[in-house]
């Protein structure tokens, strides 16, 4: 009966990544409002990229130092005054409520299960490009002429790039491009060497040049890895697609200058561009966007108009959709039977972690309480009234969040009701785990899908007791038929 | 009129790969390009090339004392052929952003070429 998925999220790590995820929303927007700042104020490229990529690394950086915040302390606890729930108990009355509310708390791990989904998408999206990207330097590929292998290695002496990389003419890249870290090497469609007046070729030679002296293949990939990470968040995926357009405008003017001049070097790429209009009509690989072609001509000629503006107001309405789905989950949030104020790890201990033992007086005398550390030391004499004598470990409440784990584990059904909630769940949660269960999963007779679980012994009841399971709605919502313990 | 030829094998793509870079070949040129990045045999590659013009992958012209191979189709061609492989063999997937290039892979369009030569001639003024 154990749900996977319920085994994933309802764990303290499941729900750090939650909190990670919850709290990436605003650190995100707010690292893209930074960055919408210093491109406001500079026009160097080398600038604007090293904004976006430390934009992107504070993202990332952020997450992950919110995951580990949320993480518990680890050791002995387990689930004991974990972080705290998004809502808390609508209601102290646990049993009566339990079947009710599935507030935002539950509606958590899916987001965690849908982010986890896309998380492996991601990854395994990049994994694919990167072996499409080697595949594309071994398959269909053959030297470049001798010629044009010199006229690379005086390139690569003009741009002091230390070895000159490989010249590969490729039956099927599309434009031509850097690929490989270590030993990379230049791709150009086959015969396109041949085809283009050769000073055309050489600017893009000095730009894939520029590419291979800043390693800007290694830091493509680290991208992906992070866009893998962040990839549930528009504007790091904006941040990503400034880092990609200044990664570019770098290589052009490093390339301008090698080349002789903006104009010169202008000139072959928009050349390139009408000699490109002239070819065949071609399916569209999807490569990585340079840029368009008039953008970048006109940075480099006349670098003091406005270009960036479109798209740094191309942001503004991401970050408006961002700030308002944050308001609406507080709005929501505020909505909710119990205010998120409350919302801390003492209500929770109350109403989630022993709501189901503790009793009533005890429960009264615990709201009287004004501070955390009475909270605290209450909780302690809790256990303790309930500790074996003379044990170093308190067994009873070791006892109690196993069970109450494993109640999780086995009765939760994701998004829809904590397995804690259930009403086998509470059970399990105060009885522990029957001796005997029989379970007829496709019914009886006829009857609805049930479970029964014997106990041969219960403490202030009768022998061989029995609890009846009925899944009436035949949605895995066991219900208790009565109970059996109360009756007699 | 024969049919279309079949998809062209790994090695059969690398023979195909120079012959559209360096145009028709006589099998040394062919031999001599194959044989930068790896050993490759005379033979061997004398071989492929009856084996791709049985095919009809490359059309051999024998007007000369040593024939000349040439593409039977235009790369483009090849290509759309491939993309539709589910073997997929070079063409395999999009390496996306894993791959830098200095072209966009969209074309600008005759705006965009209208108004680069613009910008050209007018910083060409400029600096007179």
């Amino acid at each position: 009966m154990t749900n996977p998925l319920e085994f994933l999220v309802h764990t303290p790590v499941g729900e750090a990544l939650g909190w990670a995820l919850f709290h990436s929303l605003w650190q995100g927007a707010a690292a893209a409002l930074s960055l919408v700042a210093v491109l406001a104020l500079t026009r160097s490229a080398r600038v604007r990229y090293a904004a976006a990529c430390a934009a992107l690394t504070a993202a990332l950086g952020a997450f992950a130092l919110t995951f580990a915040w949320f993480l518990p302390a680890g050791g002995a606890g387990g689930t004991a005054l974990s972080p705290p729930a998004a809502v808390s108990f609508p209601g102290l009355d646990g049993v009566a409520a339990a079947g009710g509310a599935a507030g935002a708390a539950d509606a958590l791990p899916w987001f965690v299960a849908l982010w986890l989904a896309g998380f492996v998408l991601f990854q395994a999206r990049g994994v694919r490009q990167w072996i499409a990207a080697r595949r594309l330097r071994t398959r269909a590929v053959c030297a470049a002429p001798d010629a044009w292998r010199r006229r690379l290695d005086a390139l690569s002496a003009r741009m002091r790039v230390a070895r000159a990389p490989e010249l590969l003419e490729s039956g099927a890249a599309e434009i031509p491009a850097v690929t490989g870290w270590l030993r990379p090497a230049i791709l150009v469609p086959a015969g396109f060497l041949a085809a283009m007046p050769p000073e055309q070729v050489e600017a893009i030679l000095l730009h894939e040049l520029a590419h291979v002296l800043r390693r800007d293949y290694l830091a493509s990939l680290l991208q992906t890895a992070a866009e893998g990470f962040l990839f549930h968040h528009p504007a790091v995926w904006w941040i990503s697609s400034v880092i990609r357009r200044e990664r570019e405008h770098c290589c052009d003017d490093l390339a301008a200058a090698a080349a002789g001049g903006a104009l010169a070097y202008a000139s072959a790429l928009a050349a390139l561009e009408r000699t490109r209009w002239g070819a065949e009509k071609r399916e569209a690989l999807v490569l990585a966007a340079g840029g368009r072609a008039v953008d970048r001509v006109r940075r480099l000629l006349f670098p003091s108009r406005p270009l960036s503006v479109r798209s740094a107001w191309a942001a503004a309405p991401l970050l408006i959709a961002i700030v308002a789905v944050l308001a609406g989950w507080q709005g929501a949030g505020a909505q909710q039977p119990a205010p998120a104020p409350k919302a801390d790890p003492y209500t929770r201990w109350l109403t989630e972690d022993v709501a189901y033992i503790i009793e009533d007086r005890e429960r009264e005398a615990f709201l009287r309480l004004k501070s955390d550390e009475e909270r605290k030391h209450f909780i302690e004499q809790f256990w303790q009234r309930r500790a074996t004598p003379g044990t170093p470990v308190n067994e009873v409440r070791e006892e109690h969040y196993r069970r109450h784990v494993s109640a999780n584990e086995r009765f939760g059904r994701p998004g829809i009701q904590a397995g804690w909630r259930t009403d086998r769940g509470r059970v399990w949660i105060v009885r522990g785990p029957p001796d005997e269960i029989e379970k007829h999963p496709s019914g009886r007779n006829g009857g609805p899908p049930s479970e029964q679980w014997l106990y041969y012994r219960i403490e202030g009841a009768a022998t061989r007791v029995i609890f009846v399971f009925l899944d009436t709605a035949r949605d895995g919502s066991y219900r208790l038929k009565e109970d059996p313990v109360k009756k007699r | 009129m024969p049919s279309d030829p079949p998809r062209p094998t790994g090695a059969e793509l690398e023979i195909l790969t120079v012959l559209w870079s360096r145009g028709p070949s006589t099998v040394r040129d062919v031999h001599e390009v194959v044989s930068e990045r790896k050993a490759a045999q005379y033979t061997t590659v004398l071989k492929q090339l009856q084996v791709m013009a049985e095919k009809g992958i490359v059309r051999r012209d024998e007007t000369q004392r040593s024939h000349v191979y040439a593409p039977a189709k235009p790369k483009e061609w090849t290509r759309k052929q491939l993309a539709g492989d589910l073997l997929q063999r070079a063409f395999d997937g999009s390496p996306g952003g894993m791959v830098l290039g200095a072209l966009s892979a969209k074309k600008a369009s005759k705006r965009d070429l209208a108004e680069m030569r613009r910008m050209i001639d007018e910083y060409e003024k400029g600096m007179r």
